[in-house]
């Protein structure tokens, strides 16, 4: 009986039903609902698959194996540490679209069918921009308007590419990889060029690329995530865009042209990351930065890189929202998140400062932290399959990642010049969250074998030993050296400092370009209405004028004539006749 | 130690100047590190160059330093006031 319960369910349900209960029961829910999610989905063997039908079609709510699983593992464990880190906050809204969002994310990960993940994809978007739209201002709701645009925009494309798909092969299955050999994997949809995909190929693909925030598609992360609640950013760091890298890497894996598509989503947000002034926007080019790892990985296709991506999305989750986490509570506390505003809290609040520091240690893979020992799969990956370029931007990227996260958010945050905020120290929740997600950044990074035993492929039969001397001597010095080079450049005066501002990105194309053609266009054409109108109004008031000139008295039609005058008008009308007839 | 523009040194000038020691010091013994007789990098073909002394710690460093200048230079492209977006 409690197989035929989809993973997810139990949140979604349970999400919508909190509104009833009263506030202390709500709360209890919240995070017991994630733990119970998790309990049921780890009962379901790996096999395990729950088919229904839908007006005469065989669809599959639930399909259960290793790549499904640990993505449901860890969207549990976010929606348990998330659920924790709100608690101080009594929000219903918040707490029904973070608990339904993740149980939406949940079930998409378990989807056997293209429909079926759909569904689940439109339900992340519908539910998650509540998120955005709780911060109940103007400009969160203008920015959730955007946001929603994007989102529901992919799943149109992904219900367009099924269509497609559906009419060429008459199947809506998600089918597995095929094993090429040599440890090389390739997806259902993978395609090595543009010019040799298919429509409903490329519309699934484009549909995936706009949640896993490619460049030119990923502006909308950067826009949504800092306008969010202090929690809804923890909420939202978590779900959309690693169900998307999940969807990849089920239906691409071994897509040639993801690999650029990643090494750029690596490099690029770096350096706007570098300028931002909003720590929380900086996490999310961060976010956009090692999500690239995780589409080089896919497009790589070995089963080592899958693996390293399965598990970077895995770590990723804990350490990025650990970030958002301690980003969210100095704006819970100080007020703001700019690093304009900020500096010196570390006496203030000391474990936020500490968990903090964790995550950025773990997001610069740091020996003996999470990021470590699963970024470097991608990497030996890439090396090992000789994207020489790509392998050198990765390293790039990694040195670039310790720079604006690893030591940038604490830096400016915590630490730099004394801001004079009299801040407290962040509520117990929300430290009880922080503490267990650095512990597992730390417990991962040491004790990294269980996270291994999770991945789809069997890391001993890869040979993989994350901890050799030259492995761990080569990034430390990477990272020592990006260090080194933070405190040079301060010390030369350098270093750009955090200036109130906004930085264009993408999102000048249709938050100002196309909105200026568009009012340009709009003036134009009211201008030109209006001249048309009151020409054309001046030609009709003209005829009209001059025929009731014509017919009033005085007017050549309004007297009378003499009978005369008539004759001789009648006579002219005869000729003309007999002329015409005669003709 | 940075152009933060408001208050006093967060962390006591003579504290920063023991932890960028220690950072340097450290910085040496990461390099030396390759010295160490466990030390065997990983051959990929193509990527020799990865494997000559001191590869990671140079890059590592010159990356963040050219990081850093080519993002300070992108403002003079990028950058706008705060209430950009907002205007009409």
């Amino acid at each position: 009986m409690i197989e035929q319960i989809p993973p997810g369910l139990i949140l979604i349900v349970g999400g919508l039903l909190l509104p009833l209960m009263p506030k202390e029961v709500r709360k209890v829910l919240l995070v017991v609902l994630p733990a119970a999610g998790l309990a049921h989905m780890i009962q379901l063997p790996t096999d395990h698959v729950l088919a229904y039908s839908v007006f005469d079609y065989d669809l599959t709510m639930v399909k259960v194996d290793k790549l499904s699983r640990i993505f449901g593992i860890i969207f549990h464990i976010a929606a348990f540490l998330t659920a924790i880190y709100t608690l101080h906050e009594d929000d219903p809204v918040q707490q029904v679209a973070g608990l339904t969002y993740s149980g939406g994310a949940i079930a998409a990960v378990f989807a056997g069918d293209l429909i079926t993940l759909f569904v689940f994809w439109e339900a992340t978007a519908i539910t998650s921009v509540f998120l955005i739209w709780a911060s109940r201002t103007e400009r969160s709701y203008k920015t959730g308007m955007r946001y929603l645009v994007m989102q529901v925009g992919s799943g149109v494309l992904l219900l367009a590419g099924a269509i497609v798909y559906f009419q060429q092969t008459g199947s809506v299955d998600i089918e597995p990889w095929t094993d090429l050999g040599h440890h090389q994997m390739r997806g259902m949809f993978a395609f090595d060029s543009f010019g040799e995909a298919s429509l409903a190929q490329l519309l699934i693909f484009f549909a995936f690329g706009i949640k896993a925030a490619f460049p030119l598609l990923h502006n909308w992360l950067q826009d949504a995530y800092p306008e969010a609640t202090v929690g809804g950013t923890v909420w939202l760091s978590a779900f959309t865009t690693k169900l998307a890298i999940y969807a990849l890497c089920r239906m691409y894996a071994g897509s040639d042209v993801l690999i650029p598509i990643g090494a750029t989503m690596t490099a690029f947000p770096i350096f706007y990351a570098v300028i931002e002034n909003d720590l929380r926007k900086v996490l999310a080019y961060s976010l956009n930065n090692q999500l690239g790892y995780m589409v080089v990985g896919v497009g790589i296709g070995t089963e080592l890189a899958i693996n390293g991506t399965a598990s970077h999305a895995f770590a990723h989750i804990l350490y990025k929202g650990l970030l958002f986490m301690g980003m969210g509570a100095v704006l819970y506390r100080a007020g703001t998140v700019k690093g304009s505003e900020l500096g010196g809290l570390w006496r203030q609040m000391p474990y936020t400062t500490v968990f903090t520091s964790v995550g950025a240690a773990a997001i610069s893979a740091f020996p003996l932290f999470s990021g470590f020992v699963s970024k470097s799969m991608i990497l030996t990956a890439a090396a090992n399959e000789q994207h020489i370029i790509t392998f050198c931007i990765l390293l790039f990227a990694s040195a670039g990642v310790f720079h604006h996260s690893g030591i940038k958010i604490p830096y400016f945050a915590f630490f730099a010049h004394d801001s004079g905020k009299k801040v407290k120290e962040a509520p117990l929740n929300m430290l009880i969250a922080m503490g267990i997600a650095a512990a597992l950044c730390i417990g991962i990074g040491i004790w990294y074998q269980p996270l291994y035993d999770l991945l789809p492929f069997d890391m001993n039969a890869l040979h993989w030993v994350p901890y050799d001397t030259a492995h761990v001597v080569t990034q430390l010095q990477l990272l020592l050296y990006s260090a080194a080079a933070f405190v040079f450049l301060q010390k030369m005066g350098w270093y750009p400092p955090e200036l109130k501002s906004t930085n264009v990105d993408v999102e000048w194309v249709y938050r100002k370009g196309l909105k200026d053609v568009a009012l340009a266009t709009g003036r134009a054409l009211d201008v030109g209405y209006t001249t048309f109108r009151d020409e054309l109004f001046g030609v009709a008031w003209g005829i009209v004028e001059r025929i009731k000139r014509w017919h009033s008295p005085g007017g050549p039609l309004g007297e009378p004539w003499p009978i005369g005058a008539a004759a001789i008008a009648a006579a002219i009308m005869l000729i003309l006749f007999l002329a015409l007839g005669w003709l | 130690m940075s152009d933060h523009g408001h208050g006093p040194p967060s962390v006591a000038p003579e504290k920063v100047k023991v932890i960028v020691g220690f950072l340097f010091f450290i910085c040496a013994v990461a390099v030396l590190g390759e010295l160490l007789p466990s030390f065997h990098p990983h051959e990929h073909a193509g990527l020799e160059f990865v494997n000559t002394f001191g590869f990671h710690a140079w890059y590592g460093f010159l990356s963040c330093v050219l990081l850093v200048l080519a993002a300070a230079q992108m403002r003079k492209l990028v950058m706008r006031d705060e209430d950009y977006y907002d205007r009409d």
